[in-house]
């Protein structure tokens, strides 16, 4: 079963954003390379679904792409971005401008400070959008910006609104950015490793307004991570990508207590754990090849402990094994007993 | 796990054994200009009145928030940056006094392995000058074939293939390349080894071959490290004890397993719980921090965990507590505990 399975009218969530089939290629001096192949999910009213992998997997292209927001080289050259019924592939620059991109998704970076404008105020940033796209009236629109950074927790905000990015910490840069994506009210938060850069002090009260919003105003969270802990935490969904493709994707529960892919199951075990276990830690051998060196057949089979012949040769589908879809040959109902 | 030697006194707690490195009252400030114009007059103090002892033979995890003064102070112990104030003692000789003849000799015993293996290494150097480049300083009369032999063996030692030693850095993965950092690290046979973040920047999958061979490398060699991370997964699989900084200041040291099961002191229990679990089925509500980390240029008069500590009360703000030692072999500085 393809990973593109859809969801709509079995049950009662409903589907606020899907991705299907989505491929994107990159020119770079060395040639044209897919960075992601083939990528599609569903994102649940209200859910977090998160995006794992190491390092070059392709979750920051995934989101930018989604966004828009890809670098010059970059092309979606196949693929649907399906946003509240709509296709954003099939509307006009534009629209995605002005009706979608800060209204109905934003997204937070990684780097507060490269993504936020050092000569404008906090206060500035923050009702940016709102002036320019919703014809707010100033004093309404700063208004409503102090009450946004009240409910990302940063204290006293009638003073922090007239601050630059510089004068703040970290975890209160972050907060703000948090603040600018949320002041539209969006269906759909895109946050890219937003508390990678910051300490497990603050990471913990950032994750814990990102969990606030979901149950509190119903946002959807995409929630990209190379960190499987935090996943563990705050994700309802998760997808684990390798080399520009998921491998799997499941329910949190399903993922982490019975992972199928054997790099899921590689990614797990080579966590220290927090209980102390002694001895070495079980290693995937091996490094994630970079975008112009995947290997043929599966991309994980050189470093794959269960890869046999047909693994080189021939790209796995997918499969759907008990909650979760698996891109892996060992699932294949079909397969041939000399193959084992 | 822990170093058994036992000590002389016949009482030995847990992880006491023959002391290699002995830190008193050990502090590094730096005069820094507070504002552009001002005057250079604030004192940060990025380490502070330290204090603490490293086992022959043990693993000494050091973990602290970004800015609590965890490179500082492995500088400082090799001597890579004079204290401000205190002493350090290395197999019972104070070395902070030492000349440059004698740091000289004392830099084959102790070496650093940077975090960020890349900006430590020479672009243009091959592999074989980087691993060779403490070599070429220490042991200018080794023959050059013996040389080359030793950094064929340094290289399979650390996991990568002879053959790679005419290539350069920027052919090999993060992952490798902090191998080649490591083989370096362990080209003059040291005893005591201060690891920088060496798996910070690393993806798991390939942290954890660095961690085990960091192991396996201990093991074989009889090192002694000073591991300093500042994620505590990391620190709980390698360490024999950890030490807890905060604002240049020790909060706590403790063997491994009770600091992890039984922490004590408040920073330590807040770090504990903010951190996530990795089990979806038992989510735990997350320690909530209040406040923000103070600027180390006003750092508070009393315990510099005291704006944050949800047990402070007027003494911690006003009095600083000190490191108290335990019958149980740890230190805890908390007026709380
Ligand atoms: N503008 C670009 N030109 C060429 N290749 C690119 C470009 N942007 C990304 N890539 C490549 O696409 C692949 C996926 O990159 P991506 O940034 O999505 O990784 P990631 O999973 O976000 O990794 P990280 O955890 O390091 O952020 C990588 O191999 C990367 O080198
Ligand atoms: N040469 C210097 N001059 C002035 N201040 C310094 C200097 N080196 C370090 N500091 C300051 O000393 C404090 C401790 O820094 P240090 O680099 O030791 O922290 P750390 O615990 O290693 O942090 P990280 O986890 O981010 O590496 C910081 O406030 C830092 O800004
Ligand atoms: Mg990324
Ligand atoms: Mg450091």
């Amino acid at each position: 079963m393809p990973l593109t399975r859809n969801s709509k009218g079995v049950t009662t969530v409903s589907e606020i954003l899907r991705v299907s089939g989505l491929t994107v290629e990159f020119s770079t001096e060395d040639g044209t390379f897919s960075a992601i192949e083939d990528v599609g999910f569903g994102l649940e009213q209200g859910k977090t679904l998160a995006i794992v992998g190491e390092s070059g997997s392709g979750k920051s292209v995934t989101s930018l792409a989604i966004m828009q927001l890809l670098a010059e080289n970059g092309r979606i050259t196949a693929g649907e971005i399906v946003l509240d019924g709509e296709n954003l592939l099939d509307l006009p620059p534009n629209d995605i401008q002005h009706r979608i991109l800060g209204q109905q998704i934003s997204m937070i970076f990684q780097e507060p400070m490269t993504a936020l404008n050092p000569i404008l105020t906090v206060g500035d940033q923050i009702t940016e959008v709102l002036l320019e796209h919703q014809g707010i009236a100033k004093k309404a629109a700063y208004e409503r910006a102090i009450e946004v950074l009240r409910e990302v927790g940063i204290p006293s905000p009638e003073k922090r609104i007239r601050q630059y990015p510089h004068e703040l910490s970290g975890g209160m840069r972050q907060r703000v950015m948090i603040a600018m994506g949320l002041v539209s009210e969006p269906k759909v938060m895109i946050a890219d490793e937003p508390t990678t850069a910051l300490d497990v002090t603050i990471e913990a009260q950032i994750l814990d307004l990102l969990d606030r919003l979901k149950r509190e105003f119903g946002t959807s969270i995409l929630f990209v991570t190379h960190d499987l802990n935090v996943v563990a935490d705050i994700a309802d969904d998760v997808i684990v990508m390798y080399a520009g493709q998921i491998v799997e994707r499941g329910s949190v529960l399903d993922v982490f207590e019975q992972p199928k892919h054997p790099y899921t199951q590689g990614l797990l075990g080579a966590m220290p754990s927090l209980t102390g276990v002694e001895g070495d830690l079980p290693t995937i051998p091996g490094v994630v090849p970079s975008i112009a060196n995947r290997p043929s057949g599966c991309r994980f089979h050189n470093r794959c402990p269960f890869a046999h012949p047909r693994c080189t040769a021939e790209a796995p589908a997918v499969y759907r094994v008990g909650g979760q879809d698996v891109r892996c040959h060992l699932f294949d109902p079909h397969r041939s007993e000399e193959s084992q | 796990m822990n170093a058994s030697t036992g000590n002389a006194t016949g009482n030995a707690p847990v992880g006491r054994g023959e002391v290699l490195l002995a830190a008193r009252d050990l502090s590094k400030h730096y005069r820094v200009r507070q504002s552009f114009f001002g005057p250079a007059s604030a004192v940060l103090k990025a380490v502070d009145r330290l204090s603490f002892e490293v086992y022959r033979g043990e693993t000494l995890g050091v973990v602290g928030e970004s800015g609590c003064g965890k490179s500082t102070l492995g500088r400082i112990l090799l001597r890579l940056e004079d204290p401000t104030e205190g002493d350090v003692s290395f197999e019972g000789e104070d070395i902070v006094g030492y000349d440059r003849r004698r740091l000289r000799a004392l830099r084959e015993e102790m070496q650093f392995i940077f975090q960020d293996p890349y900006s430590s290494m020479n672009p243009k150097m091959t592999i074989r000058d980087i691993i060779l480049e403490p070599l070429e300083n220490y042991r200018p009369d080794m023959a050059v074939s013996e040389r080359e032999t030793l950094a064929g063996d340094l290289l399979e030692m650390v996991g990568l293939t002879r053959d790679v030693l005419r290539r350069y850095p920027h052919e090999f993965s993060g992952g490798q390349r902090q191998r080649v950092v490591i083989a370096r690290g362990i080209a003059l046979n040291p005893k005591f080894v201060v690891c920088d973040e060496v798996v910070s920047a690393l993806d798991v999958s390939v942290q954890a071959q660095v961690i085990n061979l960091l192991a396996d490398l201990k093991r074989r060699l009889s090192l002694t490290y000073l591991f300093i991370s500042h994620d505590l997964r990391v620190i709980r699989h390698v360490s024999d004890r950890v030490m807890v900084l905060y604002l240049g200041q020790i909060m706590e040291i403790a063997p491994v397993n009770d600091l992890f099961d039984r922490p004590m002191h408040p920073y330590t229990r807040s770090l504990l719980g903010a951190i996530s679990k990795g089990d979806p089925r038992n989510r735990q509500e997350r320690v909530i921090l209040r406040g923000e980390i103070p600027s180390p240029l006003n750092a508070p008069a009393g315990c510099p965990f005291a704006t944050r500590c949800p047990m402070a009360d007027t003494r911690c703000h006003e009095e600083q507590p000190r490191l108290e030692p335990r019958d149980d072999g740890r230190v805890v500085s908390c007026w709380k505990v």
